[in-house]
């Protein structure tokens, strides 16, 4: 261990400087922004009316409802479902958990805007959409998916879901593959059964990644914009306007910058209390021990 | 409950590889194909009209420029800086060392897209909105990797450095002659992890390429199909879509299957985007 008193700091400094500009700077600026009525040629101090404004906005409101019903869908089937598809497969034959992993990886690196160009045609309102020609087979009528809130919520969160589900997996494997093999022999010969050994010994080693996923999750899920805004354009009636969304519109559509970042700071605080009510934040904190 | 793992396994991967398959495969089809019910599984007639239409419309070679210039620098910065930075918290130990480090893990769990407002005006306030570097700035600093790095330095014995200093080499000796080439495997994949995210990502690319001249390819190509979907008179909205999506999806799945191994083994902390 090398006592040097300059170096260190010689080499931290791209990092420091791209951290206080990017990192940090932005949550200073988004607090200070919260108080100023900005635009493109002036900025305003304005105390807490950009607040008082917001609790009067009922689209925000909205937008709020809105995004906690995302979230209340994708987090749980985002944390649950790769976690019985990875308690089915581990300690699977060789070959089976080969081919999992890279049949189940593979598509995440699809990213959902790219995905979106074939969706949002399999969600075509008619039956040349695949979706609906599916319904049609089975004799229901086809369904106008962007057309009600809730099915083009549900439309989205398939699009999520079917996309990054395969990257939740390979995390819990991956961990799960940490567990020394002796644990599992000695669940079997005490006469553990199949269920007993995943329920009682593999969960409960993993919990911390499964608590990290959750945060991933929710951090992730709290944010969606991008296939909102290429798919819905926040409809229909504003059922898909998240927060995100509508902060989005705020901030380049009509440039109140301000507004926009009083908007943002209510976003982040709800992100990072949702994160601390998950109480695992002290695994996260352990995997990454310096 | 053996069979059932073989059934789940199956219909699972059947369910995520499908819209990928139906993507390709519309992507070749013309406007009958296309529109037909019912669906086809195997296309009727095979035609490139699609990518040549799509070639000609729009400035895509212009588009594969900048995706690659953006990232070339993203990824050649950014793994630099990760590396120095990696390099100081494994080497040295220095006043507040730990707070620093904190600091740069808890910036992890920021909520990045949140604040792109604020990252907006710091972009504006740089003078550098709608320009390249915009968005290359906001790829350059990523703790995950500086954490990546930083314990794949920690397992590399001090003992090495020692009897390099013992036998005269200077700390930039050290660094260049030793160091490097023991650190390239991790810089690799790192590298590897910048270049996919410079693909993928389409928010910050979005938000701050707004002229045609500078977008990247996944924002151009999105961008030219959404609008072709809402023309009466494109010739075929559908096949466009998937023909811009299957070029967008192509490269990535390509790069994913040579390194397969690489993506599993960063997947841990660093594999997993919003």
């Amino acid at each position: 261990m090398r006592r040097n008193l300059l170096l260190p700091w010689v080499l931290l400094a791209p990092s420091m400087l791209l951290f206080a500009v990017f990192s940090a700077g932005p949550i200073v600026l988004m607090v200070q922004q919260s108080f100023f009525r900005t635009n493109y040629i002036l900025s305003l101090f304005v105390g807490l009316k950009n607040f008082a404004a917001i609790a009067r906005d009922e689209l925000f409101g909205k937008s709020i409802v809105n995004t906690l019903k995302f979230a209340a869908i994708l987090i749980p089937f985002q944390t649950l479902v790769p976690l019985v598809i990875a308690l089915v497969v581990v300690n699977a034959r060789k070959w089976l958990q080969d081919y999992t992993r890279f049949a189940f990886y593979a598509p995440a690196f699809a990213s959902g805007i790219i995905v979106a160009t074939v969706w949002q045609w399999i969600f075509h309102p008619t039956e040349i959409g695949l979706a609906n020609y599916l319904l049609g087979l089975a004799g229901a009528e086809p369904v106008i998916w962007f057309g009600r809130q809730m099915t083009a919520i549900g439309a989205i969160c398939i699009i999520i879901l079917t996309t990054y589900i395969g990257s939740y997996v390979l995390i819990y494997l991956a961990t799960m593959m940490a567990i020394s093999p002796e644990l599992y022999d000695a669940a079997r010969v005490d006469g553990a059964t199949w269920m007993q050994v995943r329920f009682r010994v593999i969960v409960p080693m993993i919990s911390p990644t499964i608590g990290l996923v959750m945060i991933m999750v929710t951090i992730s899920a709290m944010q969606i914009w991008a296939l909102v805004f290429l798919l819905t354009n926040g409809g229909p009636n504003y059922g898909t306007t998240t927060m995100m969304f509508n902060i989005y519109e705020e901030g380049f559509l009509y440039q109140r910058y301000g507004y926009a970042s009083a908007k943002s700071f209510i976003l982040f605080l709800t992100i990072l209390a949702l994160v601390l009510a998950q109480q695992r934040f002290r695994g996260l904190q352990q995997g990454f021990r310096l | 409950m053996s069979r059932a793992k073989y059934v789940l396994v199956f219909t699972l991967t059947v369910l995520l590889w499908f819209p990928l398959f139906w993507m390709f495969k519309g992507s070749f089809e013309n406007v009958s194909g296309v529109l037909s019910v019912p669906p086809t599984l195997v296309p009727r007639t095979v035609t490139t009209a699609n990518y040549r239409y799509l070639l000609r419309a729009a400035p895509i070679l212009r588009w594969l420029g900048n995706t690659v210039f953006i990232s070339v620098v993203s990824v050649s910065l950014s793994v630099s800086v990760s590396a120095v930075s990696a390099y100081a918290f494994s080497v040295f130990r220095f006043r507040g060392r730990r707070l620093l480090f904190w600091l740069y893990m808890a910036s992890i769990m920021f909520p990045g897209h949140a604040l792109f407002v604020p990252k907006f005006l710091v972009i504006r306030g740089l003078h550098l909105g709608g320009t390249r570097w915009a968005v290359i700035l906001l790829y350059l600093f990523s703790p995950v990797h500086i954490y990546l790095f930083k314990c794949y330095l920690d397992k590399v014995p001090s003992t090495i450095r020692d009897c390099a200093r013992i036998d005269g080499a200077g700390e930039a000796r050290i660094i260049f002659q030793l160091m490097v080439p023991l650190c390239l495997p991790i810089a690799g994949a790192l590298a590897l992890f910048v270049f996919m995210g410079c693909l993928q990502d389409y928010i910050w690319q979005y938000l701050m390429l707004g002229d045609d001249a500078k977008k990247t390819l996944i924002v151009g190509i999105i961008g030219k199909v959404m609008r072709e979907a809402r023309n009466v008179s494109s010739p075929n909205p559908i096949g466009l879509s998937l023909a811009g999506g299957t070029i967008l999806l192509a490269p990535l799945l390509a790069i994913f299957a040579v390194f397969q191994k690489t993506f599993r083994r960063g997947i841990m902390v660093g594999g997993v985007r919003e």
